[in-house]
Formats: C-alpha cells, structure tokens, sequence
C-alpha cells in the first residue's frame, strides 16, 4: 500500500512573498464590488422595510397568540403548565372562576413579558389545550418603553394565526 | 454611541493615513504630470476640459441612479425612491449648469488672475478629495479581501522582502544621485 501524500502549499517563493496571493483577492473582491455596485437590485439582500421576507414558515416561533373556542372565548384553562414550563419565567397568570360552562377555569390576566421570552416555543409544547401558539408570524415588535412589550390578555387574543386554524384544536 | 465613536475614530485614522500617503508619494492636490503654473497658463484649455468631462461624470452618475436607486421590480410599492431621483438628478443638473457658468465667465469673460487661481485651488481641493477617496477605497478593499491577515507573515514579509528591498531601494538612489551630481 502506497502512502498518500498531500501536497502543501505556501512553500514557493511566490506565495512566501504573500503580495501576489493578495493581489488575486483583491481582484475577486473588486469584481464582486464593480458587479454589485452596478446591479444593486441583483445583490440578496432585503431591502427592508420595504421588502418583507417571505421564507417564514408555518413552523417559524413569531410573537405568541391565545386561541379562541368556536364561540369565540378563550381556550386557554389557567392551569399555568405553561407558566412552569417557561425557562425565563416571563408568563404571568392569574386564574379566576369560568362562568360560561366550558370549563372551571380561565386566566383572568394573561401578560407575556417579551422582552424576557427567549422564543423557545416551550409554552407551545406544555400547553395541554392548544391555547397558546406561536403561528402569528410576526417577527417585529416595536415599542416606545417597556411596558409596551408586556402582552396582555386582550392583546394575545387579538393576534391572528398566519397560517390558518384560528380555533384550538383541544378545546371546543 | 461608544461603539460607533470607537469605529468612527478606526475610520477617522484611516483618512489622516490616506491623507499622509498622498501628501507624501502620490503627489497632494496637482494631477499627474501637470503643476499649478501649468493650469494658470493655459487656464481656457484647463476650463473647455473641466466643461467637457463635467457632464460626462454627472450623465453616469444620473444613469447609475436611475438603475440602481429603485426598489426592486417584484416590490412595487414605493414611490419614494422614484421621487428621490427625480429631485438629485434635477440637483445634479443645476450644479453642472452652474458649474459650466463660472467656468465660462471665468475663461472667455474676463481675465481676472485672482479669479482663475481660486478656481484652481478649488479645483485642486477636489482634486484631492478624490484621491483621498480612492485611498480608502483601497484600504477598505485590502480591508476586504484579508480581513484576518496573519500576524507572522506580515511580520515575514516587513522583515524578509520590503526591508531589504526599501534598503535596496536606497542603495540605488544614492548611486544615481552620487552618478548624476559628480
Ligand atoms: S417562548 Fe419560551 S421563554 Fe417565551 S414565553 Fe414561551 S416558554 Fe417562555
Ligand atoms: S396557555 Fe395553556 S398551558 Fe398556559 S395556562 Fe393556558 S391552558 Fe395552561
């Protein structure tokens, strides 16, 4: 069995003297500049805000939402699995007495504090009714002091699901 | 705020260094091969040149814009850009005009020495303005090209090859002064 031997570079006189292996790169470079600069709508790159993305997925973890029931209330039961699940302990429940049948409990205060979230999605998975999701789509949220990254109730439930299946699927 | 001070004084050094190299090797303000003196004598030649290349400049930078400063053709929504165009380009036309005015005035019209001279000093500025961009243009490409160079070898290639060859350098100019003036 013959022995493979690579061959090393940066042994000839040429490449010791480095300026000629720089002087390459620096043709490419230029190239890539002359093209780029004179094909500005050829370069990759997001003109946002005026161009939106269009690569988010259905599966993508935007800003949360609470689903609603067929008749419109919310699906969500207090029973804070998600609020234990949360790893920045950003979810603050307050349970109350459900008076409409469904079941016998509702949040009557729901805050998401998104500027603590980490977006990892694990409130989705604990939630044992399908009553919080991420499926919103929204990737941007801007405000002008904290507390307006503070989610309320009314706000999750405002927010629209992006891809479809408005109601919860656990709850009816 | 830190950040972009700090970045801004990186920006800033490479300017002043720019700024040095010119003054030093690559000839400050004048243009190649022509002096100061050289532009006063001959300053409606100076002047029909600046009018004729003037436009040229100005006519690919329109045409640049007009292709490149628009949105994308599958984003049609914004009419901004359009507009910005249409006022730079407006802009750019009337600082030709203007431009090609003085310059008139100042070669056929009169011939006031003072006068041509400003022109030229301000010319020459501009001049160097553009040399200094270039300079950082090359800066920012080798930038670019090595953003993570190798200590050693830069230190190889000082020590190895330009040492010697600025000593070489230096070995040949003293010869030929030494030649020429004896
Ligand atoms: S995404 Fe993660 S961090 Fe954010 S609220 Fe849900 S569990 Fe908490
Ligand atoms: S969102 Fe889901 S996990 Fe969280 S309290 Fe409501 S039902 Fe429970």
């Amino acid at each position: 069995m013959s022995i493979k031997v690579t061959k090393r570079h940066g042994h000839s006189f040429r490449d010791k003297l480095y300026l000629p292996a720089i002087y390459d790169g620096v043709k490419v470079t230029f190239k890539h500049l002359f093209h780029n600069v004179t094909n500005i709508n050829e370069v990759d790159t997001l003109r946002y805000p005026e161009e939106q993305p269009t690569d988010i997925t259905s599966r993508w973890r935007g800003l949360h939402r609470l689903t609603h029931r067929a008749d419109d209330s919310v699906a969500c039961v207090a029973c804070f699995m998600c609020a234990t699940a949360c790893p920045s302990n950003c979810i603050f429940i307050e349970a109350t007495e459900r008076e409409d049948g469904h079941d016998e409990k509702m949040p009557a205060s729901f805050f998401i504090d998104t500027l603590e979230c980490v977006f990892c999605g694990y409130c989705v998975e604990a939630c044992p009714c399908d009553a919080i999701r991420m499926d919103t789509g929204i990737f941007s949220l801007t405000g002008n002091k904290r507390e307006d990254f503070v989610m309320d109730k009314e706000q999750l439930l405002s927010h629209k699901g992006a891809y479809g299946e408005e109601i919860s699927c656990a709850r009816d | 705020m830190k950040f972009a001070m700090y970045f801004m004084g990186e920006y800033v050094a490479m300017n002043t260094a720019s700024a040095v190299i010119i003054t030093m090797i690559f000839g400050g303000y004048q243009i190649p091969w022509v002096s100061t003196e050289m532009l006063q004598e001959n300053f409606s030649i100076f002047a029909i040149s600046i009018m004729l290349i003037m436009p040229i400049i100005v006519s690919i930078l329109i045409r640049w814009m007009q292709k490149n400063n628009t949105v994308r053709p599958s984003v049609a929504t914004d009419d901004g850009r359009n507009f910005e165009t249409k006022v730079l380009t407006i802009v750019m036309i009337g600082m030709t005009l203007l431009v090609e005015a003085i310059l008139i005035y100042l070669a056929f019209l009169t011939d006031s020495a003072l006068a041509n001279s400003l022109a030229i000093t301000l010319f020459q500025i501009a001049v160097f303005v553009v040399k200094l961009m270039m300079f950082n243009m090359f800066f920012i490409l080798i930038r670019w090209t090595v953003p993570r160079f190798r200590y050693d070898q830069v230190q190889k290639l000082g020590w190895y090859y330009l040492l010697p060859l600025s000593l070489f350098n230096l070995a040949i100019t003293a010869i030929i002064i030494v030649g020429v003036t004896s």
